[in-house]
């Protein structure tokens, strides 16, 4: 009998046409839509005079533009103001559900699709969005898609896709206190690089990986693009199943049986072929944090930023270029560099997981002077449940900013920016040069490494600052 | 102008030697605020291309008239696989 991979599965039971040479065409179950890659897409829609095909298989919600303060006021920023009315144009008109501003439900795109148990095992999920990869966390094939496929999605409910190689990253063991999953996926992204898993699929397997909560693996999910990777996902388990019973749009009653049942099946058979396979054991994995501007450029806080020994030709050049950059030099230590604001969200680590672990470790300490802090929950409901918990009260009482949900300041498209030369550690996923604004310094890191450098005010190790 | 189908693209090229052009490098975030498909090309490389004065810099190859052409040839790493961004300016 064949030996498939989880990955082959889903793949295969989505395919509904095999062109020779050629991409499949290939079925989406679940199309998110935000305001930033969909109004071009509608607008195209309507002028080839095509509808939506199945507007019920689509979820709206504005994250990317949005600001993170005064959300029920009409929005300043005339082009963000403009792309949010769009949004709510073109669902009116298609009757697909939004979840505005405001709403219950409203937040990042990424946060509210698991929160709402919309997305679930065995799916294909797309949106116009790098990390859509996050769903994969729920063992569905999940990838970011550009505008002119959100148009082909919306008018067919199917993508052509070449079937990508498939990877699996094994990772072994325990995880030492004061590590987390973020802490993972950029060491295992330091390791094999931005481009390591450029044309491959990733599955994530491995005893630490099973140890993880759902919020957790998503956030390894979520970064599975920064390694060139087309998607990343996680076999479903009783972890994933406990996350889903319950929620909004997951199956109910005898429904729920049925889709347990099969959602056993979505497991790679033992035997099956990866066309690569790496293995990490956790140990080796400590607080980790970025100091340059790609995501592959990551060091543990405790270590020195690489010295340019070996580096020759244009790789040195980049390399000096991007260290000039952020203002560091090769070879000195990064503990201790004085840093200027924190953020704490993005759909990366904007859960209520990463605000508790936040709140946990600042409560009774307030954050240092010189820090500017912003929390930004990832939806209306972990806002809500922040709330219920405690967490806001610890949270400004230590001096951060709580903010309203949204994208916020992971990308400079809405008022949240990092001003020019400043330093900023994020528990975002990107660190390009002008990714948080134009000169903007962005230090990548866990909730944990973020919240002991707002009580600092410099890149410190987590372990040190909160002890066990 | 939306991108007419096309067989064969002919033209000279234009040499970006950088390795590791990101997405943000292509087009800043900043700029993806359109509803149309049209003046994405005004911030292609925005951040390259012109200082925050707005100012075309000279050493940026796309300043410089000596190269004009359809074809970009980038050192390794050039980021546009899946981008979304990207894939709204035509370069995918």
């Amino acid at each position: 009998m064949e030996k498939n991979t989880l990955f082959d599965k889903i793949w295969d039971a989505h395919v509904v046409k095999s062109v020779p040479a050629g991409p499949d065409v290939f079925f989406i179950d679940k199309h998110f839509i935000h305001e930033v890659t969909s109004p071009v897409a509608f607008l195209n829609l309507e002028k080839r005079g095509i509808g939506v095909k199945y507007p019920h298989r689509t979820i709206a919600t504005p994250d990317h533009n949005v600001p993170t303060v005064d959300q029920d006021q009409t929005i300043k920023d005339k082009l963000s103001r403009m792309q949010v009315e769009k949004l709510r144009e073109n669902c009116a008109k298609y009757g697909i559900e939004l979840h505005d501003l405001g709403s219950a439900h409203h937040g990042i795109v990424h946060v509210i699709g698991p929160e709402l148990g919309v997305t679930q095992p065995g799916m294909t999920i797309v949106c116009g969005d790098s990390h859509t990869s996050t769903h994969g966390a729920f063992g569905a094939i999940a990838f970011g898609i550009g505008t002119s496929e959100v148009e082909m999605v919306l008018a067919t409910q199917c993508i052509m896709q070449s079937k990508p190689k498939k990877m699996r990253i094994s990772v072994e063991g325990a995880l030492g206190k004061g590590v987390t999953s973020k802490d993972i996926i950029l060491y295992i992204i330091s390791k094999i690089s931005a481009a390591g898993a450029t044309g491959y699929f990733v599955e994530y397997a491995g005893s630490t990986i099973r140890s993880l909560s759902m919020e957790a693996r998503m956030t390894i999910c979520n970064m599975s693009i920064e390694m060139g990777a087309r998607g990343g996902l996680i076999a479903p388990d009783q972890t994933t199943y406990d996350f889903l019973k319950g929620k909004q749009y997951a199956p109910a009653g005898a429904d729920w049986e049925k889709a347990v049942a099969y959602w056993n099946t979505l497991r790679t058979d033992d035997g099956a072929v990866f066309d690569e396979e790496l293995t990490f054991d956790a140990a080796d994995i400590e607080p980790m944090i970025t100091y340059g501007t790609n995501p592959g450029m990551g060091i543990k806080v405790v270590d020195n930023i690489p010295s340019t020994e070996g580096m020759e030709g244009s790789n040195k050049t980049s390399y000096l270029k991007a260290l000039d950059y952020m203002g560091f030099a090769p070879g000195e230590p990064i503990l201790g560099k004085s840093v200027d604001y924190v953020f704490v969200g993005s759909c990366t680590n904007g859960r209520i997981e990463d605000i508790r672990a936040v709140a946990q470790f600042v409560k009774g300490h307030k954050k240092a002077d010189s820090i500017t802090a912003w929390i930004v929950p990832g939806s209306r409901e972990v806002e809500k449940q922040a709330q219920a918990e405690g967490l806001v009260a610890i949270l400004e009482e230590a001096g951060f900013e709580l903010r309203q949900p949204g994208c916020s300041a992971c990308l400079a498209m809405n008022d949240d920016k990092i001003p020019a030369g400043k330093y900023a550690v994020s528990t975002s996923n990107r660190n390009f040069e002008g990714r948080q604004g134009p000169g903007a310094r962005t230090l990548l890191a866990s909730p944990l490494t973020v919240a002991a450098v707002a009580i600092t005010g410099k890149i410190t190790d987590p372990r040190e600052v909160f002890g066990n | 102008m939306a991108y007419d189908k096309f067989t064969i693209l002919q033209s000279t090229a234009v040499p970006l030697s950088t390795e590791n052009v990101d997405t943000d490098q292509i087009i800043p975030a900043r700029f993806l605020k359109a509803t149309e498909r049209e003046g994405f090309g005004d911030n292609l490389f925005r951040d390259w291309r012109y200082d925050s004065a707005g100012t075309p810099k000279a050493d940026f190859v796309l300043n410089d008239s000596t190269y004009s052409g359809k074809i970009l040839v980038a050192g390794k790493k050039l980021w546009m696989r899946i981008e979304p961004r990207t894939c709204r300016l035509g370069l995918v």
